[in-house]
């Protein structure tokens, strides 16, 4: 498939509808204009794009907690208690859905029968929400009952069926992944369709946007929680150029967490500072842009006590860095999909710390001046060697990256990209690059990363490898008592 | 002269994610850490079907399957895997899983029976760390071997 970024004609997109729409029944029930009156009287609070907007300008932060069910009363009696027992209330919270991983894979009759059977059981047997089983009935009644926004995590190979049917319930967000997608979820999907697929969601969602409803892109680099941020931001970049491309006018950066200050500090800044220069650089203006924070994706910690205290310095870590959002996560997800208490403890401990920080601001030290100039000189290496390899056109050039190894991964379970990158954590527990691989990283910042790396071999007296990079990924999950670093 | 010291064939396995979840990290690391200990592994990769765990496991003669799974719904796409490992040829095989493997807040004991009571050998909680595995799998394999030469 020819894959280039150019925005689709209308006729064309309208014309690839018809198709998306037929994969299972509840796609008869999009009705675009019907759901444009929907989204048209939404008020301010329940529309994404206008909260972030409202976040930047009052230095506030979208809370984004996480929620997905199998059975749809279920959904519903945790967003009640959530929102009426666990102060989710305020005019900054909004909802992030999650879909099962069936309904990630198009496993739709799969999906039926988890749904009877978590009924039968009376429990919950999917690990999310089958946004499309329940169809856009299911949304809508997912928005009433809500007090605030929602979007869905449409993950993996093919979001289009599931984007036209959460868009159409209510939904004033979409996530606007592909490179990120085939890399975290997908085994072998070729890269040029899932481009494809992201260019059909991201039209969709401008189609709402011209015509008065504002849907917000989420593009992420949250990666699988291992890669350093610079990697991280060079597809968050990307992938915002692409939706841009077709049309979408808000934008809502989201990086995966480290969890070391000065690394998620200067990368919040970075994203926000860079977006807006390329999107500039590519002839594209109109754009609303916001960053914000995903937690940290490697391993946590399985006791609750210690789930709670990594989500408090997380939401520390977002406030500090000037997110506009953070999207939370619960204490019990280590062992299971998030109960209702465990949803409300997330949202209290964001808000709590919210509130413990108030305005502080925790300025620039040298150590994160110096941080922040070597993840520029990364994220600029990377993102101008994909835009160079197809003459600025960043779908184009993620596919001729990804076979060049200059977009890479750690641990992918996808069999088209190279695999070669490898990381290890330094002494102060920012991630370093111990491979590579093809990554076009200039001198200056090999120099930096392998000086830290250094450190720690010293420190430690052992050796950098592959041994340590098994270590380092229990590092968060370490039970209290036997952390790593303590023994340093 | 040297004689062959071992006189069985060297411990070899067959592990990989199976249904649609794609979480691979800990399958990148038990692979090592069996390789490391002198285990033969066939590394199937993400979202693998039964179906494939089985042929590898018949094609490569391997003593265990290993599922790997993150995502909480295993239970779904195990539940006939020890049914289907029987029809293959395979009764004696071992079966392990481990990782995330429900969706709600049980004991694990409770999850590990549910496992279990399908056939498996062997459930491990995301808290089990390579080691031990691989003491159990060298264990449970020298057994198994030793159990058909009688």
């Amino acid at each position: 498939m020819e894959v280039t970024d150019a925005r689709w004609e209308e006729s064309f997109f309208l014309d690839q509808r018809g198709g998306a729409l037929k994969e299972w029944p509840t796609g008869s029930e999009v009705d675009l204009e019907e759901a444009l009156r929907f989204h048209l009287a939404l008020p301010e609070h329940k529309v994404q794009a206008l909260q972030l907007a409202r976040a930047k300008a009052e230095n506030g932060i979208v809370v984004l907690p996480q929620l997905g069910q199998a059975r749809m009363e279920t959904m519903l009696e945790i967003i009640r208690f959530v929102e009426q027992e666990c102060g989710m209330s305020d005019w900054n919270d909004s909802w992030f859905m999650i879909l099962d991983a069936y309904s990630r894979k198009k496993r739709f009759d799969a999906v039926d029968k988890a749904i009877s059977a978590s009924r039968e059981a009376g429990l919950n047997l999917l690990s999310g929400y089958p946004a499309v089983n329940h169809g856009v009935p299911g949304f809508r009644q997912i928005m009433e009952v809500s007090g605030h926004s929602a979007h869905l995590s449409t993950l993996d190979e093919d979001p289009r069926l599931c984007t036209e049917i959460t868009l159409a319930g209510g939904a004033s967000g979409y996530l606007a992944y592909d490179i990120h997608d085939v890399m975290q979820h997908s085994r072998d999907f070729p890269l040029d369709r899932r481009i494809h697929n992201h260019q059909y969601i991201s039209r969709l969602a401008a189609w709402y946007t011209e015509r008065g409803a504002p849907i917000l892109a989420w593009p992420a680099g949250h990666n699988n929680g291992w890669e350093p941020p610079g990697i991280k931001i060079a597809m968050v970049i990307l992938q915002s150029l692409e939706s841009a491309r077709q049309g979408v006018k808000h934008i809502a950066c989201s990086y995966g967490l480290m969890c070391n200050v000065n690394q998620d500090v200067s990368a919040l800044r970075l994203v926000r500072r860079l977006l807006d220069e390329y999107l500039i650089k590519a002839g594209i203006t109109g754009v609303a842009t916001y960053a914000g924070t995903y937690p940290h994706l490697g391993t946590w910690p399985v006791d609750v006590i210690q789930c709670a205290s990594q989500m408090a310095w997380e939401a520390t870590i977002s406030r500090i860095g000037g997110a506009h959002f953070m999207y939370l996560k619960s204490p019990d997800e280590a062992s299971s999909t998030p109960s209702k208490e465990g949803i409300g403890a997330e949202v209290k401990i964001a808000k709590h710390m919210i509130n413990v920080l108030g305005s502080f601001n925790i300025g620039s030290t040298d150590a994160m001046q110096e941080e922040e100039a070597m993840m520029e000189l990364e994220v600029r290496a990377i993102v101008d060697a994909v835009l160079n390899l197809a003459h600025g056109d960043p779908s184009n050039g993620m596919i001729k990256a990804v076979e060049r190894g200059i977009l890479d991964a750690v641990f992918s379970p996808w069999i088209h990209v190279k695999n070669r990158l490898l990381t290890v954590r330094d002494n102060e527990g920012a991630y370093r690059y111990l491979d590579h691989g093809g990554l076009p990283l200039p001198e200056k910042v090999l120099r930096y990363n392998q000086a830290k790396i250094d450190q720690r071999s010293k420190t430690s007296g052992k050796r950098a490898d592959i041994d340590m990079v098994t270590e380092d990924l229990y590092h968060l999950a370490q039970p209290v008592g036997s952390h790593i670093f303590s023994k340093l | 002269m040297t004689t062959n010291s071992n006189p069985n064939p060297p411990r070899k396995v067959v592990i990989g994610t199976i249904g649609s979840d794609a979480h691979v990290t800990g399958q990148f690391v038990l692979t090592r850490a069996m390789e490391d200990a002198g285990i033969e592994v066939v590394r199937l990769g993400a979202c693998v079907p039964q179906e494939e765990f089985i042929e590898a496991a018949v094609e490569t003669g391997a003593h265990a399957v290993l599922v790997s799974s993150l995502y909480g719904m295993a239970f779904f796409d195990c539940q006939t895997l020890r049914e289907k490992c029987i029809e293959a040829g395979l009764a004696n095989i071992l079966l392990y899983i481990g990782g995330h493997l429900g969706t709600n807040r049980e004991k694990w004991e409770e999850v590990q029976e549910r496992f279990l009571s399908i056939g498996f050998d062997r459930v491990y909680s995301p808290e089990s760390r390579p080691a031990g595995i691989i003491e159990d799998l060298k264990k449970d394999i020298d057994a198994r071997v030793k159990a058909l030469q009688t």
